[in-house]
């Protein structure tokens, strides 16, 4: 065998084995220790690539055959760097050739992460880890993305992770490496780029990030925090493992990029502002050189000037450092002041002070404090405190607003659907594109003076957003209704009116079959109620079920006096549109059935108000006819 | 010209808590030397001389955390019983008994930093 130290070759045989060699690499060298270790550049491309001489002394000192792929001018080579001995003199035969489309796919593949398309961990393991190098190296990890994830649901995590990989790599050259990491963490390695450079693209990195659109998300945006050093000749690795350092730097605040290389007033701008408040200069300067290193300070030497400082500083504010024992306006009142202002849920304090009474701790926390610190101030104690913190109010902070994104866009999906199918149902009706949206204002009017009125009706914000919402839904069963009794012009004979009646609670049974899957939700049940009832009378004269009085739950109540009233004032194919206050009497004076007078007081009490709430008839969007 | 630890063993305070807590020795003598300028003691004889309770015990108070921050135990000691005696006092006499040991200990206090600050 050849390919080991082992085996000696004379000068003849290892011409013959380069010859042999050469027939399949268009590049051979047959390369001395000296030539290895003394020519001052590359072997094979100068001082353009720094590579293969490690590989070269690797191989001399008794490593197998090693494997390399290099680019040169845009081509990929594989280079081979095997062991052999000549005359005795240890020596590398270094084999170098393109690398063919074969070769190369499959190599992408088997280095290549499935989801992101870019390096996976595989690659850094085998190929990057352990290179040394001249480099930039960044740890790029998105803020709260197992949050992402837990709420919007695995796929849409996996198009969002395509979607800021794709991202970082606009930001990176298009010769960087990227990999992914981790989960969420990316690591890119930028070789031979100036710091200046580096922070630049990293910055961008970081605004990619923000402004990616996740297909389906738009306006959920995410955000990176990114740790950036450069390594002079240290392995790729150790420069990651500093990175992460400086990554837990950056998360104290959403999308920071923190960099070795920037200067301290640089980052200055990035870092958390802390409030410290404490009558005592001493106190206030042991706590100032404890924390200046890593945030910005602010100081305030009595409370009322701490709160001038919250008022002036704002969000910017991320900690407060609150002594008690103050003169003037003491830690207890300051703290008081902040909770009735509930800034205390945004900014949070720490109490510092030397009355360690289980009493003055306890009434700290009661009145909202975080954390409380007692003197003597250890540095290691308060450093670590105040971190932890300010990191979990961040982190409270993005989670807070990544759910009321979330819980938006869902009302709005819901709104749109629900708006989608009704306006299906007015066309099929031939009612005007307007009389889901008034019933559903109506409903909300009537019901929020009704709560006001009655002691025994106690419905909150939402629970009646819920039966507005419902009422959408009161006319469903009409689906079912033949079109030629539906959209009868002329009086419906009795035979005709009884199979309209139906709707009732053919309606009723469409929502309780297709809400099974929905038992005990709230938008359900009401939507039931209000499609079976919506057409009982307070007296019992209505249908289908003839209930009385409260016996017909309230939220179908409410609905058969908006439907009448929208009824009375629009225009049907069997008759002309009435007066807003001719409406009104109309249902005062029983002529559309009796109705609950509480609910006929509220109707009264509202009906200045009506008018200006719905729609009026240029605002209406006329629907297409299908 | 004496060290600082040499300065907080001759009277009697914790030097090693001190510099574990307060980032090291060099930190530590820059706040120590820094108490010399501290005013909460002159303002608590002020107080006691007019007879102002409340403010008293604002001095006092100060005095004793200072003193705690620093590892001047036998300074920090006084301070509390003095302190405790004016904390929610109409008058400033029952704190008379303590102040004289107060006294005594921030004079020892003043003087040994003022060695360690030749």
């Amino acid at each position: 065998m050849l390919n080991n130290h082992e085996a000696n070759l004379t000068d003849e045989e290892a011409a013959a084995e380069v010859a042999r060699v050469a027939k399949t690499y268009p590049v051979v060298r047959l390369l001395s220790a000296d030539q290895i270790k003394g020519d001052p550049n590359c072997l094979l491309a100068g001082d353009r690539c720094p590579c293969l001489r490690q590989s070269g002394l690797e191989v001399l000192a008794g490593s197998d055959e090693v494997s390399e792929r290099l680019l040169n001018d845009g081509v990929e080579y594989r280079a081979r760097l095997r062991p052999l001995k000549v005359e005795g003199e240890p020596h590398v035969l270094l084999m170098v050739r393109p690398i063919d489309e074969q070769e190369a796919a499959e190599e992408d593949l088997v280095y290549t992460d499935v989801l992101t398309s870019v390096r996976n961990r595989r690659y850094y393991e085998e190929k990057l880890r352990s290179a040394r190098m001249q480099a930039g190296v960044a740890m790029i990890d998105l803020d709260d993305f197992r949050a992402f994830n837990d709420t919007y649901g695995r796929h849409a995590g996996d198009l969002a992770l395509g979607a800021v990989a794709t991202a970082i790599r606009s930001g990176v050259r298009s010769t960087d490496e990227l990999v992914r990491f981790g989960c969420d963490k990316f690591v890119a390695v930028m070789p031979n780029i100036p710091s200046d450079d580096f922070a630049r693209r990293l910055r961008q990195v970081s605004d990619a990030v923000h402004s990616t659109i996740i297909p389906g998300h738009e306006r959920v945006s995410l955000t990176a925090c990114v740790g950036g050093v450069r390594i002079n000749g240290e392995t790729v690795d150790e420069g990651v493992s500093q990175a992460v350092q400086l990554l837990s730097r950056a998360k104290a605040k959403a999308g920071t990029v923190v960099t070795d290389a920037e200067s301290i007033e640089a980052f200055q701008s990035e870092k958390p502002t802390v409030l410290i408040v404490d009558d005592s200069e001493m106190n206030r300067a042991i706590l100032n050189e404890m924390l200046k290193d890593e945030y910005c300070i602010l100081e305030a030497d009595n409370g009322r000037a701490a709160l001038d400082m919250v008022d002036r500083y704002g969000d910017e504010l991320s900690l407060v450092l609150l002594d008690i024992v103050m003169p003037g306006m003491n830690g207890f009142e300051v703290l008081g002041d902040l909770s009735r202002r509930s800034n205390i849920d945004n900014l949070p304090v720490i109490m510092i002070s030397s009355e360690d009474s289980d009493e003055v701790v306890l009434r700290a926390y009661e009145l909202g404090a975080s954390d409380y610190v007692n003197r003597p101030f250890d540095s290691r104690v308060v450093r670590r405190r105040v971190s932890n913190t300010i990191r979990l109010y961040a982190k409270q902070r993005r989670l807070t607003s990544l759910l009321s994104q979330q819980y938006n866009e869902r009302v709005k999906n819901s709104r749109m659907l629900i708006d989608i199918m009704a306006g299906v149902m007015e066309l099929r009706n031939g009612e005007s594109g307007r009389h889901v949206t008034n019933i559903e204002k109506l409903t909300e009017l009537l019901l929020g003076c009704l709560v006001h009125r009655s002691d025994s009706i106690s419905l909150d914000n939402e629970e009646r957003s819920t039966i507005a919402l419902a009422s959408a839904l009161h006319d469903i069963g009409k689906m079912s209704i033949d079109d030629a009794i539906l959209n009868k012009p002329g009086r419906l004979t009795s035979e005709e009116f009884e199979i309209m009646k139906t709707h009732t609670t053919i309606g009723a049974d469409m929502l309780h079959e297709l809400g099974r899957h929905h038992a005990g939700n709230a938008l359900m049940e009401y939507a039931y109620q209000i499609a079976r009832w919506h057409h009982e009378r307070w007296d019992g004269k209505g249908y289908p079920d003839g209930l009385k009085g409260d016996d017909i739950p309230i939220a179908a109540q409410v609905v058969s006096v908006a439907d009448v009233y929208d009824a009375l004032t629009s225009v049907r194919v069997y008759k002309d549109a009435i007066p807003h206050e001719e409406a009104i009497q109309m249902i005062l004076d029983g002529k559309c059935g009796t109705f609950n007078p509480l609910l006929l007081d509220c109707l009264l009490e509202v009906q200045d108000r009506i008018a200006e709430t719905l729609a009026r008839p240029a605002e209406v969007v006329a629907l297409p006819t299908i | 010209m004496i060290s600082m630890r040499e300065a907080y063993e001759k009277i009697g305070a914790n030097y090693d808590d001190a510099c574990a807590r307060l980032m090291g020795e060099e930190m530590l003598a820059r706040f120590a030397l820094k108490f010399l300028d501290d005013e909460s003691m002159d303002k608590l004889e002020a107080a006691m001389a007019a007879g102002d309770a409340k403010e008293a015990f604002m001095a006092a108070h100060t005095l004793k955390g200072v003193s705690q921050n620093l590892g001047f135990d036998n300074l920090y000691e006084p301070a509390v019983v003095v302190t405790e005696a004016l904390r929610g006092a109409d008058a400033v006499d029952g704190a008379r008994a303590g102040m004289h040991a107060l006294q005594q200990q921030y004079a020892a206090t003043m003087s040994a930093l003022r060695e360690a600050a030749e």
